[in-house]
């Protein structure tokens, strides 16, 4: 479900009446948790089971690390709502359930569609009956074994659901290429595995989970309905912010509330992350498209345009999104985290990564490069550690080796970054010019070169393309000639719309938060604003609803 | 009275007379109605002014697609008794000049000229029945060896376009459906744009002022073109060009990709779309006319130069099309025009579509044979 769907408003108004409608706590994380569910299930409602089932491993492995035994009553329960919701998400016949234009019958309704559902299903069946056994034995072990075989546990779940639906193919071609550069031919088995819609998000916020409770940071939560809604709560749910377990379980401890300042805060911050997506990066998305198809033979000039409207696109996608969902969040009474923080502003690259997906690169600090050594360790080895931790960083933004590259790419501007630091930092001169007006300017503009190349590795999958973008991008040609954009971009609708929001987002950046601002203005003048962004939203909606770049990952 | 703009923390404050403050004295139901009220006024100004300003005054936007809904129009009634329509894409657009095509055939003889650019068999297919309900004397299709090839997919865009021109209410009822998400060409979304609510369809081109105001840029910056009157059905050609030397192997190296991509996999799927057409032309009481349209002399070399390894195939591609029109003219009674070799290059503004020079031969050239 798109946030800027119907389907989703309506969504939304039950959510908001419902949190109103019922005052106690347990109601509302019950009647949320099913929202949520409602919400990731019309992707594709089989994936739902996926989520269940990581949700009940980190649940169970957080309370066996935490000292607190599942009754083999509670276990039973638990196995027969998985295979309860298997028998639900995996038997019915739901595409001809959302799709059918004829009546359905009984036997129609009832008849699954998928293929693999009876494996499916027996997968989930003897999930149900092996892990209350395995979850006893693990039990019994002394504490401090318990604790990291439990931890293990978790992880290994996890990256191995990751895994295999995100990365079997893609290991499986690498290593099919790496056999053929070495004269070895194989044919393993390749299958069409679909990559459930936010898997990434929701796996590294179930994981921060366990790994927390294993370093004691936080008390395991005694309830599944508490834990599964953490985990699956639809505004973070498909692409972030990616939540922590300290941000969240506190607002369950009351119930929630529908507050006005609330209302009206979290509103404007929707408002802002609807205009960014909807006639910012929807409306661009087409001409970039046309761009990066076939770049080969553009001139430099169209690639560079080609990776800054992509740079406004991606930032528009995503953080709109992150907009949306922290304003609805907001309006619940749930606050999520900040996931950008005007990244286009940065004056170096540990900068940029300061302000771009916080949740991400925080996550990657406190869960990775921190438990790696971080920079309690040798020169050498911090640089390593700061390397692969960017590597998989890029890795963990899809399956494919440009997402690779482009994580090596960052990891090595970042270790760059500090071999050239230390230098600039001792000689005063240097130092002094930097700190200065002219010097933050250069480096605001060096940043920002560098931030558009890593764009292009971002967005050009096809390797020869790609390499034409770079050396396109590195060594300008000074060919100027206009007729090189026509038939690819509409040029003057893109500009103006990328060159107004990148005005408009200096402005927010200088002065004040439009968020914030709007928030403040007099209560009088709002409705026009409102009235007039909602005529220039409904002409600069695109025709088509496009998906938001994120929810690849 | 001041309230935290954020409410995890207090970071700033806002005044009395603030949105905030407003939500803290009047409540959530109130916050929501002060948001929501003017958000659908605002949706509803703007909906009203496109439809009763927008769409009646600008179009889509686009002109192609605008022409499409102006066909639609035209043929909401019944066409003057013996008209001779044109159909098919823009090498029928550029070429085309029913003026010159009505004087060349004769006294009194009527022509309108429905081609729309893009408008290849599987657009014809959408298009074609309500043409036939119109009541032509005659259907003349432009077919080039690209038309036997396999359709390219109908955009989201012109299959609204078709929606609004209410081209879908005359496809034949009965028996088989006429066209369906699988034929050639289509697709679920497109097949759920053909069959859209005149009101959907409106409301799909709610970017018509920008597509609008972009265009008109656009077209300040194209050298060589001439915006399109959608309602032309006389001579709608836009180009006005010449291409030469690079660009004209460019644009012949472009098409060279196309047809080596279209006619791949050989050339029965498009014979079967047109032979579909072809009968329903017959069919609906009116006289199908084939135009084996002009090719480049430049063009099939290009291609045998660029794919040495599919010359034979090159080679049978437009005896594939001078057969199948043949096989036509006996199965349906159509009239073949053979004008492949019509113009030479100086008749051509670029690798496949005729220049003014083209357009008034080949007009000529078809409106002397038309009641052959």
């Amino acid at each position: 479900m798109l946030f800027q769907t119907p389907e989703f408003l309506v969504l939304f108004i039950i959510s908001i009446l419902g949190i109103a409608v019922l005052r106690k706590r347990g109601h509302q994380h019950l009647f949320m948790a099913l929202l949520s569910y409602t919400f990731y299930a019309w992707w594709d409602v089989r994936f739902l089971i996926l989520l269940l089932v990581t949700s009940l491993v980190d649940y169970a492995a957080a309370l066996g690390m935490d000292g607190v035994k599942l009754s083999v009553g509670k276990r039973a329960k638990l196995s027969g709502f998985v295979v309860a919701m298997a028998a639900v998400t995996l038997l019915l016949n739901w595409p001809a359930v959302q799709h059918s234009p004829e009546p359905l019958t009984l036997t129609g309704f009832l008849n699954a569609h998928w293929h693999g559902m009876w494996l499916a299903m027996a997968a989930c069946v003897i999930f149900a009956v092996i892990w209350p056994v395995v979850y006893g034995a693990l039990y019994s072990l002394p504490e401090e074994r318990r604790r990291k075989v439990f931890l293990v546990t978790s992880v290994v779940c996890n990256l191995a659901v990751l895994g295999f639906f995100k990365y079997y193919n893609f290991s499986i071609d690498s290593a099919v290429g790496l056999g053929k550069m070495l004269g070895y031919s194989w044919h393993p088995p390749h299958l069409e595995v679909l990559l459930p819609v936010g898997i990434s998000f929701y796996t590294f916020v179930s994981m921060s989970y366990t790994i927390d409770a294993y370093r004691k940071q936080l008390a395991a939560e005694r309830s599944f309905l508490r834990f599964s809604l953490f985990v699956c709560y639809y505004p973070h749910l498909v692409a972030g912010p990616i939540i922590r377990p300290e941000n969240f379980f506190p607002t369950l401890h009351e119930p929630w509330k529908i507050r006005g300042p609330a209302v009206i805060s979290g509103f404007h911050l929707m408002l802002n992350g609807f205009v960014k997506k909807v006639p910012i990066a929807d409306a661009i998305a087409p001409y970039v498209d046309q761009i990066f198809h076939n770049p080969m033979g553009m001139p430099s000039y169209m690639i560079m345009l080609g990776a800054a409207l992509f740079a406004v696109q991606i930032y528009c996608d995503f953080s709109g999104y992150s907009d949306i969902a922290r304003g609805i969040s907001r309006m619940f009474g749930v606050e999520l985290p900040m996931n950008f923080d005007y990244p286009y502003f940065s004056t170096g690259i540990v900068d940029f990564w300061r302000r771009w997906h916080i949740s991400l690169s925080t996550w990657l600090r406190d869960y990775l490069y921190i438990p790696l050594g971080g920079s309690r360790v040798s020169v050498p080895h911090m640089y390593f550690n700061l390397f692969a931790t960017m590597v998989l960083g890029g890795l963990w933004h899809g399956a494919s080796w440009n997402f690779v590259i482009w994580g090596a790419y960052q990891g090595a501007l970042l270790v760059i970054n500090r071999l050239i630091r230390v230098p600039i930092e001792k000689i005063g001169v240097l130092k002094a010019f930097f700190s200065s007006k002219v010097g933050t300017v250069i480096r605001w503009a060096v940043t920002m070169y560098f931030v558009l190349l890593g764009w292009l590795i971002f967005r050009v999958t096809n390797f020869e393309h790609l390499w034409y973008c770079v050396k396109k991008f590195v060594v300008f040609d000074f060919n100027l000639d206009p007729s090189a954009a026509m038939g690819r971009v509409q040029p003057f609708w893109v500009l103006i719309l990328a060159g107004g929001f990148m005005v408009l987002h200096a402005i927010s950046y200088f002065s004040q938060n439009w968020t914030e601002r709007l928030n403040k203005a007099p209560v009088w003048a709002l409705p026009l604003v409102y009235a007039v962004l909602a005529v220039l939203m409904f002409f600069f909606w695109p025709a088509e609803n496009a998906a938001f770049i994120y929810f690849q990952f | 009275m001041s309230v935290p703009i954020h409410t995890d923390g207090s970071v700033a404050t806002a005044g009395p007379r603030s949105a905030l403050a407003f939500g803290e004295r009047r409540g959530a139901v109130a916050a929501f109605l002060f948001a929501g009220v003017p958000l659908l006024v605002g949706l509803a100004i703007a909906l009203a002014l496109h439809l009763k300003v927008v769409l009646p005054e600008l179009g889509t936007g686009a002109s192609d697609v605008t022409r499409v809904i102006a066909v639609g129009e035209l043929l909401d009634t019944p066409l003057d008794p013996g008209t001779v329509v044109f159909v098919g894409d823009s090498v029928s657009v550029e070429g085309i000049d029913a003026r010159l095509v009505a004087e060349a055939a004769g006294p009194g003889a009527k022509v309108r000229n429905l081609a729309i650019n893009g408008g290849n068999p599987t657009e014809l297919t959408v298009l074609m029945p309500k043409v036939v309900a119109a009541r032509p004397a005659k259907v003349v299709f432009t077919l080039r060896p690209r038309s036997l090839g396999e359709p390219i997919a109908l955009d989201n865009d012109k299959a609204s376009a078709y929606a609004l021109g209410g081209f879908a209410k005359a496809w034949p009822s009965g028996g088989e459906p006429w066209v369906t998400w699988k034929s050639p060409g289509m697709s679920e979304a497109a097949m759920e744009h053909v069959l859209a609510s005149e009101f959907e369809a409106q409301r799909y081109f709610r970017t018509a002022v920008v597509n609008t105001i972009n265009n008109t840029f656009r077209s300040k910056l194209r050298k060589g073109y001439v915006p399109m009157t959608p309602s032309d059905f006389d001579s709608p050609a836009e180009m006005r060009l010449s291409l030469e030397g690079a660009r004209l192997d460019k644009h012949i190296s472009a098409l060279v990709d196309e047809y080596t991509a279209a006619m791949k996999d050989g050339t029965s799927i498009g014979e079967g779309v047109v032979e579909r057409l072809v009968a329903q032309v017959r069919a609906g009481g009116s006289t199908p006319v084939i135009v084996l349209a002009p090719l480049h002399p430049q063009l099939l070399p290009a291609v045998v130069k660029a794919h040495p390894e599919i010359a034979a195939a090159v080679a049978s591609w437009q005896a594939s099309l001078a057969e199948f029109a043949a096989r036509m003219g006996k199965a349906y009674g159509a009239v073949v025009i053979d004008a492949s070799a019509a113009l030479d290059e100086s008749g051509f503004a670029d690798g496949q579509h005729p220049n003014e020079k083209g357009r008034a031969a080949l007009s000529r050239y078809v409106g002397s044979r038309l009641g052959s």
